[in-house]
């Protein structure tokens, strides 16, 4: 059983088109980064899987039944880090988390528990009597992620959780997700930043424009779009010669010299850095630094989505 | 629910735009008023005026006038308070010895070859309300003497006139119709309308709070709207929890701001403050439901929903006749007009329903005005009901 079964999922807004038989699955324990460049429909899918927006196709189903506003049960078991901070600007730290954890226990001896290990793993313990407004940036955002998990959910939703985030709080913010993964939670997340997607995730879709174009795990996607790694070697002068013999490898996609830097894009392969440099020693060209990175996601994601400059 | 409810009254009493509209202005208002128009515990009930009567002697005049002052010191809505002495001298006695205590008389009165006359403490030591009792009691005199007057004239033409009782009806009724109208009258202030047209302006500001709290409950507002709707409360509780916090609040601050008038501006409401408060629930409901339904107006932002609230007040106030002689002129002159102004006027209502707690001995204008406050909030309610039950939104 999936924990959560999207089906030709359409959604518009007006005249623009904002899901396009849209389809997910997620089978229980997986960490699923949803990855698309903004305004692809990542934060829609979401709110239509919540039911907190119509749509105009498909079904919904979470936890092997259909999902409706009104499916309170259903809900009980789903945590929600919305994109944008949405909290109470004149309740305290504690209380935020008190509310929200509120909508979905009512006991409020468990609640207090819960309360109390929210704060913990979010490490807001020093700014319990705060207000929001008081919060940096990085600690309002693990506010904004402490409501939303606070009643141990069994899937929970991060919708780019570490946007304006300093890097030591997006760090604490990764790792907490994988302790919830690693206690059985279920994690749908999604990001434009590919490095964070292919930190945690254990399987990845690449969505734009509403739709799927990609999904697979990290290394099947890499695969998929027959991206290898980058070689860049300074050397000083480079006959024309070596250039079009190195372009000419099987493995070489593209390779470019500038004048100081020879730069070289793989397929997927093995000896990359071997054969180049084997031909550089033919031709007694001896290079100054080497320097090789195994493809990306963004290199994935980049070919996958075009390279036009989104807003 | 529960945490719905408490969260909710918490963050309303934290927001300090709130809470200024609703409470601090209030009260604001009623200091100005207070300035201006002084205490107000002259409004309470006209009590009996406590006089002097000499006993008059036998003859027809004699027997006459202490029919009168009978019949206006019995009954339920007795005017006089009379001690019977024997002389005029022992009448000046007692005035002037209970001159200085709590309970003075207003003068005495005497008939004097068959007329009447009122010897009144100086007009220098009294305050406003015992000056307006020397009027009536002097209007009460100089009518029976009129009267008097009649009857004599008609005796002297038709002897047989004084046996036909209608005649007698005629002379007497009209006597005493223009006494009770002096009364009435006179008894209110100018100023209680505006204290009461004050609460009816006070109440509706607390709209606001059932207006922020409803804003704050809907999906497509903002983002905690949203993160709301989505939570696994049920719907239904969490909307009855908030409008029951939103009134709970507003009740709250209007029932201070009376507070704050009965016991800083001395308008009392002797006894009936129960009443009242009756009247500060039902007056919050409105506004509660008023709140509400500005909040169900879609594609409109809350800043504009709040312009909307602030001018159905002012311009409900008006007609309650809140800003003054010229307008509480206009505000009669429309309500003679057009009564229905009145009956849909939320602030007109709240203050009638004070009013006629304060001047009516019977319940059935303050019930029906009650009755007027609650349909109304009934018709609010219905016309945001469509709104508060979506938990769906086309985008949000
Ligand atoms: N409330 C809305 N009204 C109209 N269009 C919207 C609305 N919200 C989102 N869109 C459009 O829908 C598309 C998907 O948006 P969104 O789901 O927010 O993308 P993402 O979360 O991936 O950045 C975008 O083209 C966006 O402009
Ligand atoms: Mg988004």
């Amino acid at each position: 059983m999936n924990i959560v079964d999207v089906k030709n999922l359409v959604k518009r807004y007006g005249t623009t088109l904002a899901l396009d038989h849209f389809n997910m699955e997620i089978a229980p324990g997986e960490v699923f980064g949803l990855l698309g460049p903004n305004g692809s429909g990542k934060t829609t899918a979401i709110n239509c899987i919540l039911q907190l927006l119509t749509y105009d196709k498909g079904s919904i189903e979470l936890f092997g039944e259909k999902m409706s506003p009104t499916r309170y049960d259903l809900k009980r078991c789903i945590g929600v880090v919305p994109q944008n901070v949405a909290v109470f600007e004149e309740l305290t730290v504690r209380e935020n988390i008190d509310y929200f954890c509120g909508l979905y226990i009512s006991d409020a001896a468990e609640r207090r528990a819960c309360v109390n290990d929210a704060i913990e793993f979010v490490g807001l313990q020093d700014y319990v009597k705060h207000r929001p407004k008081k919060l940096s940036g990085g600690l309002l955002r693990r506010l904004n992620i402490a409501c939303g998990i606070a009643h141990k959910p069994e899937l929970a939703f991060f919708d780019e959780p570490t946007v304006a985030v300093d890097p030591q709080s997006r760090a604490s913010i990764l790792q907490g997700i994988t302790a919830m993964s690693e206690r059985g939670t279920t994690v749908v997340y999604t990001s434009h930043y590919m490095e964070e997607v292919e930190e945690i995730c254990s399987r990845i879709m690449i969505m734009d424009k509403g739709r799927t174009l990609a999904i697979g795990t990290n290394a099947q996607l890499k695969i998929m779009t027959g991206i290898g790694e980058r070689i860049e070697v300074d050397v000083l002068e480079l006959p024309e010669a070596a250039r079009a013999k190195v372009q000419g490898l099987d493995c070489v996609q593209s390779a470019d010299y500038d004048g100081h830097v020879l730069r070289i894009t793989c397929g997927n392969g093995q000896h990359n850095v071997s054969d180049v440099l084997g031909i550089l020693r033919t031709f007694d060209v001896t290079p100054g630094r080497i320097w090789a990175e195994p493809p990306t996601l963004n290199d994935v994601f980049l070919e996958i989505t075009g390279r036009d400059l989104r807003d | 629910m529960w945490n719905t409810f408490k969260y909710t009254l918490l963050w309303l009493v934290r927001s300090p735009g709130i809470m200024v509209w609703s409470l601090l202005f209030p009260l604001v208002l009623t200091s100005v008023f207070i300035a201006m128009f002084g205490p107000l515990d002259d409004m309470a009930q006209l009590e009996p005026m406590r006089v002097v009567v000499v006993e008059p002697d036998d003859s027809v005049e004699g027997q006459a006038f202490k029919a009168f002052i009978d019949a206006t010191s019995e009954g339920d809505d007795l005017l006089l308070d009379p001690t019977f002495v024997a002389t005029a001298d022992e009448a000046a006695d007692l005035v002037r010895k209970n001159a200085d205590t709590d309970d003075p008389y207003i003068g005495y009165v005497t008939l004097e070859q068959g007329k009447p006359h009122a010897y009144v403490v100086g007009e220098i030591s009294m305050g406003g309300l015992e000056n307006l009792k020397c009027s009536i009691l002097a209007l009460m005199l100089d009518e029976y003497t009129a009267r008097a007057y009649l009857a004599e004239e008609l005796v002297s033409a038709d002897p047989a006139a004084l046996a036909d009782p209608t005649v007698m009806k005629a002379l007497f009724e009209p006597m005493e119709a223009t006494v009770q109208m002096q009364v009435t009258e006179g008894q209110p202030k100018e100023s209680t309308r505006f204290y009461f047209a004050l609460l009816g302006m006070a109440a509706l500001f607390g709209g606001g709070v059932g207006l922020a709290a409803c804003q704050r409950l809907k999906g497509n507002t903002s983002a905690l709207g949203a993160r709301r709707t989505i939570g696994a409360t049920s719907h239904a509780r969490a909307v009855a929890a908030t409008l029951a916090a939103s009134w709970l609040l507003s009740f709250a601050c209007l029932a201070v701001a009376f507070a704050y008038m009965e016991i800083a501006g001395g308008v009392s409401f002797a006894g009936h403050e129960g009443a009242c408060l009756v009247v500060v629930a039902a007056a919050s409901l409105v506004a509660t439901a008023l709140g509400c339904a500005l909040s169900a107006i879609p594609h409109l932002p809350e800043e504009g929903k709040n312009g909307i609230l602030t001018g159905v007040v002012c311009f409900a106030s008006l007609f309650a006749g809140l800003y003054g002689q010229p307008t509480m002129e206009l505000a009669d002159t429309i309500s003679a007009t057009f009564p229905a102004a009145d009956i849909i006027n939320p602030a007109t209502q709240i203050s009638q329903a004070f009013y006629s707690i304060m001047y009516y001995d019977t319940a059935g204008p303050l019930a029906e005005h009650l009755g007027i406050l609650c349909v109304m909030a009934i018709l609010l309610f219905l016309v945001s009901a469509s709104s508060l039950r979506r938990q769906r939104y086309a985008s949000v």
